[in-house]
């Protein structure tokens, strides 16, 4: 029994894990650490905006797929990066 | 107590939601180099290191002849798209070519590596790619473009469409044909030139310069359209009348409309004259101007027109407005002759209809 409670509180904190917090931090940490973008006054702000996103019914993993390939040859293409807002 | 466990899990992991499910109101002094100053009597402030956009120093296009702005949102955050057609320093016409730049904070500018886009290739609008007005299509997925285009020596005038996926790559629409001819009139109305278009679940709206029979003005007319389609008919009753103040009297040359907390701004560039080119004529003493709506259809224009930005006096060279709102502000982008520079430049103003008019 007490295995079987162990599994469950794992897989909630696993999906807590995987959910908007930490898209949307991986997501902020290219955005701010990687490309440097001065439209975030600071990482806080970029989280709020990326939750309201998902919020909202956006898809946050789709947008972080697209975000992470735009910048994926090490500098920030931000012409793509805009493109991932429009992104069906 | 299983249940109960687990409960206590989703509410450790619903603290991160709840931490910032908040749309995001960024102050544009907290991101930009410089403060904005109140303009005084008015609820403009402008911004201390103006203009922002000056062009990007490419060899290709040294003369700005218009700029379509527009802003995107990243996670809430206002990055900014801008799309200038220019052409060579001697200010011919010809040889014009379209860019696009893009920035993250309004003031610094990353050229399109490809750029031009769109070049002259003569024909119906060999001459120049003015009055730039570009929307969203959320849609059609894709970027739409509109232009005055013109042949000086043909006598062609019209609207010429584009369209893009990405804001790069350019596709001219309806065959490369206008969309309007600007020299035939339409049930007693010649067109003048685009005004602005906004793009909405309801479809298009388009605001267009147009002159009526046996006037020598070119006041703003308006049509709906709820998809893009390869000819537009505006409604014949005007929008927004030339004159009587002296300060638009002879018509509108740019307009940007946007809706904020159910009343609709319009600001758009007026002006009093024109002056004669012989066969054709062009805009004179411009400035900026605002006109208010409660449901976007009757227009009143501001008493205190015309708005007090304008950089050379007492004749404005102002030839273009954007408007985008981000939170509780109505951010403007208004194109003026920067005597310093010798040239058109953009400058970058906010205006806040909830707050207090400026001491």
């Amino acid at each position: 029994m007490g295995m079987r409670w162990n599994v469950l509180v794992l897989l909630a904190l696993a999906a807590c894990g995987g959910g908007a917090s930490q898209t949307c931090d991986d997501l902020c940490n290219v955005l701010i650490l990687q490309c440097g973008y001065e439209a975030f006054p600071d990482f806080a702000s970029c989280q709020q905006g990326c939750a309201y996103e998902q919020e909202q019914g956006e898809d946050v993993n789709a947008t972080l797929a697209c975000v992470q390939a735009a910048a994926s040859s090490g500098s920030c293409d931000t012409f793509a990066i805009l493109e991932c807002e429009h992104a069906p | 107590m299983r249940r109960s466990g687990f409960l206590l899990a989703l509410v450790a992991c619903g603290n991160d939601y709840d931490l910032s499910a908040q749309p995001v109101e960024v102050d544009p002094g907290d991101v930009l180099a410089c403060p904005f100053t109140p303009i005084s009597g008015t609820q403009l402030s402008k911004y201390d290191c103006n203009p922002v956009f000056s062009g990007t120093d490419e060899t290709w296009g040294a003369d700005f002849v218009s700029t379509g702005f527009r802003t995107q949102e990243v996670l809430g955050h206002p990055f900014y798209q801008i799309w200038y057609s220019a052409g060579p320093a001697d200010g011919a016409s010809g040889s014009y070519g379209l860019g696009y730049a893009v920035s993250a904070n309004g003031t610094d500018w990353e050229a399109h590596p490809n750029n031009p886009l769109i070049v002259g290739d003569g024909g119906w609008d060999a001459d120049n790619m003015d009055a730039v007005v570009v929307v969203w299509d959320d849609q059609r997925l894709e970027y739409v473009l509109a232009y005055q285009g013109y042949n000086i020596a043909n006598g062609k005038w019209g609207m010429g469409i584009y369209t893009s996926p990405d804001g790069a790559a350019w596709s001219a629409y309806n065959d490369g044909n206008p969309v309007l001819d600007f020299t035939r009139p339409v049930d007693g109305i010649t067109y003048c030139w685009p005004l602005t278009f906004t793009h909405d679940s309801r479809g298009y709206t388009g605001y267009l310069g147009g002159q009526p029979n046996g006037q020598n003005v070119c006041q703003m007319y308006k049509f709906e359209a709820d998809q893009l389609q390869t000819s537009f008919t505006p409604s014949g009753e005007p929008v927004l009348r030339a004159g009587p103040d002296a300060y638009d009297a002879a018509g509108m040359a740019s307009a940007a409309v946007v809706e904020l907390d159910g009343t609709y701004y319009m600001f758009y560039v007026g002006f009093e004259a024109w002056r004669s080119y012989g066969t054709y004529q062009s805009s004179v003493n411009s400035r900026l101007s605002l006109a208010i709506s409660t449901d976007g259809v009757r227009w009143e224009k501001s008493p205190d027109n015309p708005l007090p930005v304008n950089l050379t006096s007492p004749e404005g060279m102002v030839s273009n407005v954007a408007a985008q709102v981000v939170g509780d502000r109505i951010h403007l982008w208004v194109t003026d002759y920067y005597a310093d520079l010798g040239a058109s430049a953009v400058g970058y103003y906010l205006f806040e209809p909830s707050g207090p008019v400026h001491p």
